[in-house]
């Protein structure tokens, strides 16, 4: 076995032997240290070598050939050896960051930063705990020393402050030691932990002030106040030392004293890392300053690490199970914060507003965002899995404050790591072009995102059997990143034809019934989409990558098994739509408001499916939800997950905005194809909360309101929009409130309604959001009221929104009319009269916002600058065309939809008798309501009575005398502006002065307080931070009491 | 039968229906003229204007969409028609209601003034685009009360098909819906004034002041088809109001009767009231009529 004392030998050595080297040359003592950290670094990686491959059981080494007490026992076990491991590599990584400023400053810093490792080698290592606070204090000596490496005042004044509260952490520390060796006899942590001392008070002091000391070293919400001041203030690369290589090991130390304490000292630790990780994540909303945020996050972090060291034992989990879970969180937290301190390093600015420099730097963006994706948990970093199995343990065992705290906490975090992200990545600025990138300082952030991949593909590997859905999605980013330099057309069709080939070959053969109606809504609707995107003239870099991994998660959500399965394709979805959105030109707000509520959805549905009993691999999620029967807080909040994402009235609120600040064509996918994942999502759990809605019927008629009510409001707010993609976007939120409206009814009759629109409109939907992408292409404008008579430039696009139009009222021959003959006659067959008024009163609603589109647009008059609008690219149109012929063929044949979604339903829900097909005609014998539809008859009708007055009328009126523009009838007046002459602006004012005060924004009002609260609320605890050093050391003095006090210590 | 014979049937049937639509037109501009104190148009006025319209030499027309608005139009005058079985227990008459229920005219109602609608927007002319614009508006108020009214019919008739609801209506006066529900009916009534767009709900077309309305820019054979139109949808509505509510015609002479006297009933509230501002017309179909509505619903669940 390697001796753990070469580690600290190097270290030693190279300390000492720097100055002399340096006489000759600085870089020979550069030199020097760059390889004791990759000799250490090597040896650990030897060590985990070893651990794995050969036979490698003992583990423990004693110094001085003695036994303990005597000696000094070294441990360097698979932990230890990962840990140092990372360690290292993170200081050779910084020694190579700070390469330029060691340089500088002297040969004392490149010491003490060996003297820094030393210490936190040590520290990992040690089995001894007097030996312990010996490293510690190297450590921390080391640090102080390494904070002056800035010669700045504000950076010296935070060493200073450190140093007082190190100094404070180290008496306690000390103090502790003393006397509790009086009552143990040994310094052993291994031989300690095996007597059995009696917990007498004054022991149990002694613990607390150990334990204690190490608190405070792990920088616990209020008493931190120091820490963040350090991070804020000392150079970057020391900062992420800090964040990484010093709390690491001081929380592993914190680890290996656990045993120690007595049992009634780990709830309270538990708590106190609980508070410090939901306050230090509050607190940072209000910040600016990047470096104090990420601080905070870093507070934050450990308060949660330290939840999970301590909190953890109390609901049985396995220790490996908790250090998995230590592990994922931490390795995360290590490297992404390291990489966001180096990069805050090479951005060098302060505030987050101004990292927006970034976009001009592609590289470092990626890096940004790996690092901020991964803090946030998202997969496929390992906190995701961390956070996915503590939400299981607590949820299964009932840890529901924990739950909360951490979800709430994370949400937090997620908030203000991704505004900054939208910040970056989104914000309007004129910032200059930045000057070269210090390649040096590129290397450390680059191989932590590799270090970060490689350990999240070895986590996930290690616990679960990871099959298709993590890797394809991944598979797909990467492949058409690396092809994304080629041109915009080839990688779609490349796009295209991968989809199509997987889609017919893998997905399509394992789906039957309700999941072959999704996969061709999810797959096929997306795919057909994807032409639509590639009318641009750029490269567009990034977009085709997404967009393959969003459409592989889409597909892998019906075939996803176990609920891990779906889930991690849930939030692959969530994170590549996310990304999607902020390609939208000025979307960073927008894109902020859904990925927060889409993660919130996606916590409650994590909740959900942790209150569910385990899925069996092999099986399609939902096939197997047939025989799963969930509990009601578990459907409860499944569903408000799932009616998230499809934008409910109450949590709409990111919808208009999501869908009007994303790129045009994307605006498409996220409405009639993404939607529907929540919708496919709200199915399965009506599926599988049968028994519990049939016990509770307060459920369902909540839920069928919440439908009509969503249709209602949405279509009454689509009419007053002047944004023709927020009114679309007001629209889809309406008619996907019918389909909920339709789920609600949990009748044959009903889920085929909803089935039905949710497949028409896809259709629709997609037709007309994508011919008025090419509007906006051409155009340039959102405004409708700044357009006008477009219907003699664009005419394809014309018959698109035409068509659109009238399948989306409802007008038949089209089929949108058996949308609405399904949902009413299913409402009112199931004694929902009222709904079914109201619904009526929803869609006549619709044909408002549908005129004002389709006239304010297309008919009119014609603006002057739009003379020479040309029609939409052939790109745009080729998605239009096909779902035209679609709604075309299925308005014609209804029953090529119509039974295949009947029969799927039956599945789940027995058809009932009385429903019949006799050819085209749907016949309705129920006893209580009878009816029938025939839409190809119909559709043969409407031909005749309109071809024949068409007829006749090209016979005697074949020749009409054509009029320019403003020849009108206008009363004795010859108009000559369009824009006094286009009525288009406030258009339904009437409407507005009648209904107008139903739509007083309120829910919108409320989610606004929700943000002003909690941001009032953390800027309230961020005044406890003076950033006085006296006021901080009676911080860390209260909170000690206070723990001692609440925790009732006797 | 055989589709050829239909069709003979369907044709002849429309034609008695628009001759009597005509004519009924007619009739009310005769009898708003006397109320007003004037002489007022012959009769047969309607049959003239629209000979004389479709004479005209010359049409303007602003483009294909505008062409298109009239076909859409009369296609959805009489296809609302095709869709109402105008005789009870007859199958010359019964057109083509096979196609759908109640529901089905309802929403195909819709299909002409959509097109209609767009075919106007064409125009450019603004007064078209208001005109429609408070037309849709005031619908989408007055089909609150007409929906809630169907939908207490299928509540009490267990049925959405047009011909069940006038074989459940046979028996004699009393078995019609007029007095079985009532409420029903006065809500349906209601929300008839506004679909026929006299007064108190004329704002729609604005008839006195300058030509407001979908129709403005329509002129010859266009405003020939426009009007054609107006007789078979006035029509087309009256029998399905007769058929909904006042027990469906066995012949042709009850028919004409019935829908005479459906009509008369917003003939009369038209020239006896002033007119609402569109505003206001929403505000009133949806307060009393809509709770009258709601309340037709809430009597068969008590």
């Amino acid at each position: 076995m390697v001796n753990p004392l070469y580690l600290i030998a190097v270290f030693l050595i190279g300390a000492f032997l720097v100055p002399f080297v340096d006489r000759a040359d600085r870089r020979l003592s550069l030199g020097v240290m760059y390889f004791s950290l990759l000799y250490t670094a090597s040896l650990s990686l030897m060590r985990l070598w070893q651990l794995f491959f050969t036979n490698g059981n003992e583990t423990q080494v004693f110094t001085a050939g003695f036994q303990p007490p005597l000696s000094i026992a070294l441990s360097f076990g698979f932990k230890e050896a990962l840990l140092t491991f990372l360690v290292n590599l993170t200081g050779f990584l910084s020694g190579v960051y700070l390469a330029k400023k060691l340089g500088k400053s002297g040969v004392q810093s490149i010491s003490i930063l060996l003297l820094l490792m030393l210490g936190a080698n040590g520290l990992i290592l040690t089995r001894d705990i007097f030996n312990g606070f010996v490293f510690l204090e190297i450590l921390s000596i080391a640090t102080y020393a390494l904070i002056g490496l800035k010669s700045k005042k504000n950076a010296l004044a935070a060493g200073f402050k450190y140093m007082m509260a190190g100094g404070l952490a180290s008496a306690l520390l000390l103090i502790g030691i003393a006397f509790a060796y009086r009552y143990s006899g040994t310094l052993n942590l291994d031989t300690w932990g095996r007597l059995l001392i009696p917990m007498t008070l004054g022991y149990k002091i002694a613990l607390f002030m150990i334990i204690m000391a190490f608190v405070i070293e792990l920088k616990p919400f209020p008493a931190n106040g120091w820490a963040l001041d350090v991070y804020q203030s000392a150079h970057s690369g020391v900062s992420s030392l800090i964040a990484s290589v010093h709390t690491g090991a001081v929380l592993y130390f914190f680890y290996k004293l656990l045993p120690l304490m007595p049992y009634e000292f780990l709830p309270l630790l538990a708590g106190t890392g609980l508070v410090s990780f939901l306050l230090s994540n509050l607190t940072a909303l209000r910040q600016k300053n990047a470096a104090r945020l990420l601080g905070y996050s870093s507070t934050a972090q450990t308060g949660l690490l330290m939840f999970v060291l301590t909190g953890l034992y109390r609901y049985n989990v396995h220790p490996s199970l908790v250090l998995f879970i230590a592990g994922g969180l931490f390795f995360t937290n290590f490297i992404a914060k390291s990489g966001l301190f180096w990069l805050a390093g090479i951005i060098k600015e302060k505030t987050t507003e101004k990292w927006s420099i970034l976009r001009k730097q592609p590289l470092l963006l990626v890096l940004f965002g790996v690092f901020i994706l991964a803090l946030t948990g998202l997969p496929p970093f390992p906190a995701f899995f961390a956070k996915w199995e503590i939400i299981q343990i607590l949820a299964q065992q009932g840890g529901w404050v924990a739950l909360t705290a951490i979800l709430l906490g994370s949400l937090l975090e997620a908030a203000y790591l991704l505004r900054w992200f939208g910040l970056a990545v989104r914000q309007n600025s004129d910032e200059p072009e930045t000057a070269s990138l210090p390649y040096l300082k590129l290397i450390p952030p680059l191989i932590g995102t590799i270090l970060l991949f490689a350990l999240s593909l070895f986590m996930g590997s290690q616990l679960y059997v990871l099959s298709e859905f993590m890797y394809f999605p991944l598979l797909a980013l990467l492949v058409f990143s690396i092809l994304d330099c080629c041109p915009l057309k080839l990688k779609g069709l490349l796009l295209v034809a991968a989809i199509g080939l997987w889609g017919w070959f893998s997905v399509w053969p394992r789906l039957m019934g309700i999941g072959q109606l999704f996969g061709l809504v999810l797959i096929g609707g997306a795919l057909v989409q994807v032409f639509g995107f590639l009318h641009h003239k750029g490269r567009e870099a990034g977009l085709i990558p997404l967009l393959a991994m969003l459409i592989f998660s889409l597909g892998n959500l019906l075939t996803a098994s176990t609920k891990l399965d779906f889930f991690l394709t849930w939030e692959f979805m969530t994170l590549s739509s996310y990304l999607l959105i902020m390609r939208g030109k000025s979307s960073h707000k927008a894109a902020l408001s859904y990925i927060l509520f889409s993660l919130g959805g996606a916590y409650l549905i994590l909740t959900g499916l942790s209150l569910m009993p385990p899925f069996s691999p092999g099986m399609a999620f939902y096939l197997q939800s047939g025989f799963h029967s969930i509990g009601l807080v578990s459907t409860i909040l499944l569903g408000i997950g799932f009616l998230i994402k499809t934008g409910a009235l109450g949590v709409h609120v990111w919808l208009p905005d999501a869908y009007a600040e994303a790129e045009n064509e994307f605006t498409s996918v996220l409405s009639s194809v993404l939607s529907k994942a929540g919708v496919f999502g709200l199915l399965l759990v009506l599926v599988m909360a049968k028994d519990v809605l049939a016990a509770n019927n307060l459920l369902l008629d909540a839920l069928s309101w919440l439908g009509v009510f969503t249709a209602f409001f949405g279509a009454l707010m689509a009419v007053f929009q002047e944004d023709v993609k927020k009114l679309l976007a007001y629209s889809s939120m309406s008619q996907l409130g019918y389909i909920i409206l339709g789920f609600a009814l949990m009748s044959h009759l009903g889920w085929v309604s909803g089935l039905y629109l949710t497949f028409t409109h896809l259709f629709f939907k997609a037709l007309i959001f994508m011919a008025i992408a090419g509007v906006i292409l051409r155009t340039g404008t959102r405004n409708m009221y700044e357009m006008g008579g477009l219907i003699k430039k664009m005419p394809i696009s014309y018959i698109s929104v035409l068509m659109g139009i009238i399948a989306v009222s409802g007008v038949p021959p089209l089929s949108g009319f058996g949308s609405k003959w399904f949902i009413y006659t299913s409402l009112i067959e199931q004694g929902h009269y009222f709904q079914a008024g109201l619904a009526f009163f929803a869609s006549a609603i619709a044909f408002l916002y549908l005129y004002r589109l389709i006239h304010t647009v297309f008919l009119g008059q014609p603006k002057p600058s739009q003379q020479n609008v040309k029609e939409a690219p052939f790109w745009l149109i080729i998605p239009q065309a096909i779902f035209i012929m679609v709604i075309m063929g299925i308005s014609l044949f209804p029953n090529y939809i119509t039974k295949p979604i009947s029969s799927a339903v039956s599945i789940f829900i027995e058809k009932p008798d009385w429903l019949s097909w006799t050819g085209y005609n749907i016949t309705l014998n129920s006893p209580v309501l009878h009816g029938n539809w025939n839409g190809n008859l119909v559709m043969l009708v409407t031909m005749g009575v309109f071809g024949f007055p068409l007829l006749w009328l090209l016979l005697i009126n074949a020749r009409t005398q054509k009029v320019k523009q403003f020849n009108i009838v206008f009363a004795a007046e010859r108009p000559y502006k369009p824009w006094t002459t286009h009525f288009a602006h406030n258009m339904f004012a009437h409407y507005n002065k009648a209904l107008g005060w139903l739509i007083t924004p309120r829910i919108t009002a409320f989610w606004n307080g929700v943000t002003e609260w909690s941001h009032s609320l953390a800027a309230a605890f961020s005044h406890i931070y003076t950033g006085n050093g006296q006021t901080y050391l009676l911080h860390i003095f209260m909170y000690i009491l206070v723990i001692f006090i609440v925790g009732g210590i006797r | 039968m055989s589709l050829v014979t239909k069709l003979i049937w369907t044709f002849i049937s429309l034609g008695i229906v628009t001759i009597w639509g005509l004519t009924l037109t007619g009739i009310v501009a005769k009898i708003f003229a006397r109320v007003q104190g004037r002489l007022g148009p012959p009769v047969w006025q309607p049959f003239i204007d629209i000979i004389k319209n479709n004479a005209k030499r010359t049409a303007v027309s602003h483009g294909i969409m505008f062409y298109l608005g009239p076909v859409f139009r009369i296609a959805g005058g009489i296809g609302t028609y095709m869709f109402i079985p105008a005789i009870y227990g007859s199958l010359y008459f019964s057109n083509f209601s096979v196609s759908g229920d109640v529901f089905l005219v309802m929403y195909f109602i819709f299909f002409g003034q959509l097109g209609m609608a767009l075919g106007a927007g064409e125009g450019g002319h603004p007064y078209s685009a208001i005109g429609v614009a408070r037309g849709l508006a005031q619908m989408t108020a007055f089909e609150v009360p007409f929906a809630l009214s169907v939908i207490s019919l299928a509540v009490q008739y267990h049925t959405l098909n047009i011909t069940e609801i006038v074989a459940a209506q046979q028996g004699g006066i009393l078995s019609w819906t007029l007095f079985t529900n009532p409420l029903a009916v006065i809500a349906a009534m209601i929300a008839m004034l506004g679909m026929n767009m006299y007064n108190p709900f004329s704002v729609v077309i604005a008839p006195q002041e300058t030509p407001i309305g979908p129709p403005t820019e329509y002129s010859a054979s266009f405003l020939g088809m426009l009007a054609t139109n107006r007789g078979i949808f006035n029509a087309a509505k009256m029998v399905l109001f007769m058929n909904l509510y006042f027990g469906g015609a066995t012949n042709l002479v009850e028919m004409i009767v019935k829908t005479f006297c459906i009509y008369f009933f917003s003939v009369f509230i038209g020239v006896a009231f002033p007119r609402f501002k569109t505003e206001d017309a929403i505000r009133f179909f949806l307060k009393v009529p809509t709770l009258v509505g709601i309340l037709a619903i809430a009597v068969f669940l008590i």
